[in-house]
């Protein structure tokens, strides 16, 4: 018996994942029964004022229907994916932007990054809170615009319809482009030499370079931080929640702050359940694509022998 | 048959003569009830053969002022400690909503508001405290009539009443007094400028001492404010409701909102917004207090802890400059019609997951007793706004509120309504906050905002079951103010 079961252990295949079935273990029997017991609230007709889940009536598919003719959560799903529309895309153009700024070697460049890299390790509640204070229209930062464009500036961040859009997605650009700015960094010094040396040898510019050979280079890096801000950004909640508690209006009012409303202050566990059921497959499916053009890159390169 | 049917009367009989005899002995000593609440809590220790005990608190932030000192007391006295934690004051309502669920213990008791009361006595996190206040006697005798009541449900008392929200207005008497003002005014309007009757003379006076002498479009004094922010706003607008004889409700739970009282009062509500700071629609007490309190408006509705910001000795740049009012009303067949809105009013609740019940029910009594109450009324940066008979004549509360405040305060208690206290209240006000504001931001008629209000609110009561929510209105109605004006 000993001889089989040390047999079995040489396997390549069993020794390699061996080490990862404790780690899996675990993940499963934290996330599973909540996972599950998300999918069963999601059939059933749960508010937590009525008594205890188990005993909530089965309702089938109702808190679905009910959920996809909200007009409400509809309009929080699109203003979430509208969000991130537009916050993912300009965090990696900065994030970008600044990693290709401190690729090369100069005197400061430790500082540069560590200053760059400042905002992803403040609390989100304490950004929001800090930018509730200096965004309020008579306070510093209209002060600051004033003195830069000559004349007063009384934008209403947090209570006009369109302007307090922007402030979301500003704090949440400023707090972010650190990640995308990380994962450029570490993406630009891993890229192999050899492919740019002989560009330049074959007389190719600064910028065919870049366009030809160290962009689609990036590509799977890209791919990534796309798919680690989109997932974060889709899950918005700080900010909505305490510059504009998701108003004026529901102007902010993101998935997560509807979700919140729906479980927490409703009561609705249930609908609150289906609703962010909906969400992770449109998520996930998201993912799913973003995930298979990483592949494909992956794949690529690895045929054209770049990697 | 006859023997078991006397049996039964004869122990009947005993337990009704027994039973005021027994709660008697069970009685806490002492002459008032902060000492009773003292005792109690020393008898509660001793007969668990405690020297010392933690509880746990969840407070909203803007409250700590003031009440940390009176902890301190109570622990002095008793042994019994409070470890408090804040919470933002509107997120109060998800964190006991999680406790409802987690049924951790992780707080003894909390204060919040009456609105989230149903729901979360329904959820089984509230504990009743009428046994407990049977033996401590509170002082619930000395609180403005009305008030109490928003710490009941179904018959039983749930919640201690510690904070008089009913709002006052308050303007500018120094504007109004300087030379020339009154005669241009009254030449314009017909009228002596003071405290508005209506909120037609609100409007107005608003109009006249809104100044912007550069016509830059931010004007050196803002004639008018009041909250408009998500959250708060809708307050505001069922105040001026309820004054326009408005009720949320038929007595079939059919929402009467956004009938010809609803949209006037949202169209005044929203023609007012033009005087207010533009900034006004991300603004709760915390940007308005000090805003106020720096000269910048000639009027607000608000809290009654303005008085504490406005009459602050170092920190206001218009302490002593003030006229307290009655809130203004409409006039409704030919009669004058006041309402005021208990637009917070904070509740001490005891949790029912808590270990030690009864000891958290001794400091909430404690801290709403006369003698403690009127220290936590008085002191400084203090939002426990004045809710018994005797902080009227305290001289310590008339030193911090002024004796002129707290006379409009307790008149204006006399017209003051409730919000909308049944269940699924949080989720009805915050479907008329979205639509409040959309109309205040031009994204809605005022009358599609009211109609898909009660669109809305129709869905929410039969979702609760109807039947079950007239009952609950039924048992709030009593709780509104018959009187048109006070005494």
């Amino acid at each position: 018996m000993p001889g089989v079961m040390s047999r079995w252990l040489e396997r390549e295949r069993v020794f390699k994942w061996l080490p990862f079935v404790p780690v899996q273990g675990l993940f499963a029997l934290l996330l599973l029964p909540n996972a599950l017991l998300l999918v069963y609230l999601s059939f059933l007709s749960w508010r937590i004022t009525r008594g205890a889940w188990w005993n909530a009536p089965f309702t089938g598919l109702d808190s679905f229907l009910n959920a996809l003719g909200d007009e409400r959560f509809l309009w929080a799903v699109g203003r979430t994916f509208g969000f991130a529309a537009v916050a993912v895309p300009l965090e990696l153009l900065l994030g970008f932007g600044l990693a290709l700024l401190c690729r090369e070697p100069f005197r400061g460049r430790r500082v540069y990054t560590t200053v760059f890299l400042l905002p992803m390790m403040i609390v989100p509640a304490v950004v929001g809170y800090d930018l509730s204070m200096l965004l309020i229209d008579q306070g510093p930062f209209n002060q600051v615009l004033s003195v830069l464009a000559g004349r007063p500036v009384t934008v209403r961040w947090l209570s006009d319809y369109t302007a307090a859009k922007f402030a979301i997605i500003g704090a949440d650009v400023w707090q972010w482009t650190a990640l995308t700015f990380l994962v450029f960094v570490s993406g630009l010094a891993g890229l192999p030499r050899d492919p740019i040396r002989a560009a330049r040898v074959m007389g190719a510019s600064r910028w065919q370079i870049f366009w030809h050979v160290e962009l689609p280079l990036l590509k799977p890096v890209i791919a990534i931080a796309v798919v680690l801000r989109s997932m974060e950004a889709l899950k918005i909640f700080d900010y909505p929640m305490l510059l504009t508690q998701g108003g004026p209006g529901n102007a902010t009012e993101t998935i997560a702050v509807y979700l919140w409303r729906m479980g927490w202050e409703f009561a609705r566990v249930s609908d609150a359940a289906t609703m962010s059921l909906i969400l992770l497959v449109v998520v996930s499916l998201y993912i799913f694509i973003a995930i298979r053009v990483l592949r494909r890159e992956r794949r690529r390169l690895a045929e054209e022998g770049v990697r | 048959m006859r023997s078991a049917s006397r049996t039964i009367l004869t122990v009947l009989v005993a337990i009704l003569v027994l039973s005021p005899v027994v709660a008697a002995a069970q009685a806490v000593p002492g002459a008032t009830a902060d000492e009773r609440a003292i005792n109690g809590a020393k008898a509660y220790m001793k007969s668990k053969n405690l020297t010392s005990l933690k509880l746990n608190m969840m407070m909203p932030s803007i409250f700590t002022a003031g009440s940390t000192g009176e902890m301190a007391n109570f622990e002095k006295a008793t042994g019994i400690a409070v470890n408090y934690f804040e919470v933002g004051i509107l997120q109060i309502q998800a964190k006991a909503m999680s406790e409802a669920v987690a049924k951790s213990g992780s707080f003894d008791f909390w204060i919040g508001d009456p609105i989230s009361l149903p729901d979360l006595v329904e959820a089984g996190l509230v504990r009743p405290i009428d046994d407990l206040a049977a033996r401590g006697k509170p002082d619930f005798d000395d609180v403005v009539a009305g008030f109490v009541e928003q710490g009941r449900y179904k018959g039983k008392t749930y919640g201690m009443f510690g904070d008089g929200d009913n709002w006052i207005m308050v303007i500018r008497k120094d504007l109004i007094d300087a030379p020339g003002e009154k005669q241009k005014f009254k030449a314009k309007y017909g009228w002596e400028p003071g405290c508005p009757d209506t909120y037609e003379q609100w409007y107005q006076l608003a109009e006249f001492f809104t100044r912007d002498p550069k016509g830059t479009g931010v004007p050196e004094l803002y004639g008018a404010m009041g909250y408009r922010a998500r959250g708060w706003g809708w307050r505001w607008w069922l105040q001026q409701f309820y004054a326009k004889g408005g009720m949320p409700f038929d007595d079939t739970m059919k929402p009467l909102i956004a009938g010809k009282e609803g949209v006037e009062a949202l169209k005044d509500y929203i023609a007012l917004t033009k005087f207010m700071p533009k900034d006004i629609l991300g603004w709760a007490t915390p940007q308005a207090y000090p805003f106020f309190a720096g000269g910048n408006a000639f009027s607000i509705m608000t809290y009654p802890s303005i008085a504490i910001a406005a009459e602050h000795p170092e920190k206001s740049k218009i302490a002593g400059k003030n006229r307290y009012c009655l809130v203004p009303g409409y006039v409704v067949n030919g009669k004058l019609v006041r309402r005021s809105l208990q637009g917070f009013g904070n509740l001490l609740y005891v949790s029912n997951y808590s270990k030690h019940p009864e000891a958290a029910y001794w400091l909430a009594q404690y801290l709403t007793s006369k003698e403690v109450s009127a220290r936590l009324v008085s002191g400084p940066n203090s939002v426990w706004d004045p809710y018994m008979k005797s902080h009227l004549t305290d001289p310590r509360v008339i030193k911090a509120r002024t004796k002129e405040m707290l006379e409009v305060h307790l008149k204006n208690a006399q017209v003051t309504a409730p919000m909308i206290l049944i269940q699924g209240a949080v989720e009805y006000n915050d479907v008329l906050d979205q639509n409040v504001q959309e109309a205040l931001l031009g994204k809605l008629t005022p009358e599609d905002a009211l109609n898909r209000t009660a669109a809305a609110w129709e869905k929410i009561t039969n979702q609760l079951g109807r039947k079950q929510q007239i009952e609950g209105w039924k048992a709030l109605k009593p709780a509104f103010p018959t009187k048109n004006v006070p005494d």
